[in-house]
């Protein structure tokens, strides 16, 4: 089966993307606001020193994580139809990082959109969700895990239309050393048919 | 009134989906009667439909049964019951009355998945590929010729 999407690296939380980018945007509006007074300009900038510590560690910690973090890819030997049971793999290349612990979940989301043009509201739940166990095969410069998964018989397969989506995804967490923990999420098709043994 | 009956409940997907719509009026005449086959969404302010496959009688009058013969698409969707929405599956037959509300009936069926067959869910080739390989076919036999 053909590569998939990774939906990362994810570097922590979004919101620590978020705070930090509010914290320099009021930074840069006080230092505006405080230089236009002859008096208050050194205070000035002294907030947009402080304001800016924040976004500059953010984007310090991406940029060592996307040295130290290749693209990741995932893998399937076969289609995935209802009932599948087989092993995915996961790799991306490591440079001067290492794996410490890694934590890989099956899960199925529904997704509606609700109300009408203006008041568009799209709302989520998870309704399967698995813990897997990841085995990590030691290679040089590169993290390789094999992941065994399992698509319940019972489904559901992967659909999507304009109102509702079912769609299953295997997300990753790792911790790591030499780099910023991160994350993946990787999308799969489950086919509409189930595998009869 | 509209009568439908269905060969069968359950069906898999890929698979027909046979049976006969009966139309019986009682007192006006149908100016149409038209039977489709459909799957919608239901949830909370979802209202997201597609129809299938359509059969329509013009003016049926006051007695006529329309058999009827439908595709389930391999891609589904399947039925499905969820937390947040459910997938339904069904036939709705509809009188169209003059001078009156429709009269209508709807029958709802269960989609099953089909047996994982390989073969069954491989992407067909580009038609352009096929274009260029049939094109260098031809070349070759000209060549051999």
């Amino acid at each position: 089966m053909s590569d998939r999407t990774d939906y990362g690296p994810v570097l922590g939380s979004g919101y620590i993307h978020l705070a930090s980018t509010i914290v320099l945007g009021f930074g840069i509006f006080l230092a505006y606001q405080l230089w236009k007074n002859p008096l208050t300009r050194q205070v000035g900038l002294i907030i947009l020193a402080v304001s800016v510590i924040p976004a500059v560690i953010t984007i310090f910690r991406f940029m060592r994580l996307r040295r130290a973090l290749g693209t990741a890819d995932l893998d399937f030997e076969d289609s995935v139809p209802l009932g599948f049971s087989g092993t995915a793999t996961y790799a991306r290349p490591l440079r001067g990082a290492e794996l410490r612990t890694i934590e890989a979940r099956l899960q199925c989301e529904e997704e509606v959109v609700r109300g009408g043009r203006k008041q568009k509201k799209t709302i989520q739940k998870v309704v399967y969700d698995e813990p897997l166990t990841p085995s990590v095969t030691p290679a040089m410069e590169r993290l390789e895990v094999r992941i065994p998964v399992k698509i319940p018989t019972t489904g559901p397969s992967t659909m999507w239309c304009e109102e509702a989506k079912i769609t299953w995804w295997i997300r990753l967490k790792l911790r790591m050393a030499g780099c910023p923990n991160t994350a993946s999420s990787f999308q799969i098709q489950v086919l509409p048919a189930v595998v009869e043994r | 009134m509209i009568r439908i009956d269905l060969a069968q409940d359950e069906i898999r997907n890929g698979e027909h989906l046979r049976g006969r719509a009966q139309w019986t009026s009682e007192g006006k005449d149908a100016r149409k009667l038209e039977v489709l086959c459909r799957w919608r969404v239901e949830g909370k302010g979802s209202k997201h439909e597609e129809i299938i496959d359509l059969e329509i009688d013009v003016a049926p009058g006051a007695q006529a049964t329309i058999p009827f013969d439908f595709e389930i698409p391999m891609v589904g969707p399947l039925s499905y019951d969820g937390k947040l929405f459910r997938i339904v599956w069904e036939i709705v037959a509809r009188a169209d009355l003059p001078f009156a509300f429709d009269a209508e009936e709807i029958k709802p069926f269960t989609v099953r998945p089909r047996p994982y067959v390989p073969e069954e869910f491989e992407e067909p080739e580009d038609e352009e590929d096929e274009d260029e390989e049939e094109g260098e076919e031809e070349e070759e036999e000209d060549a051999g010729s």
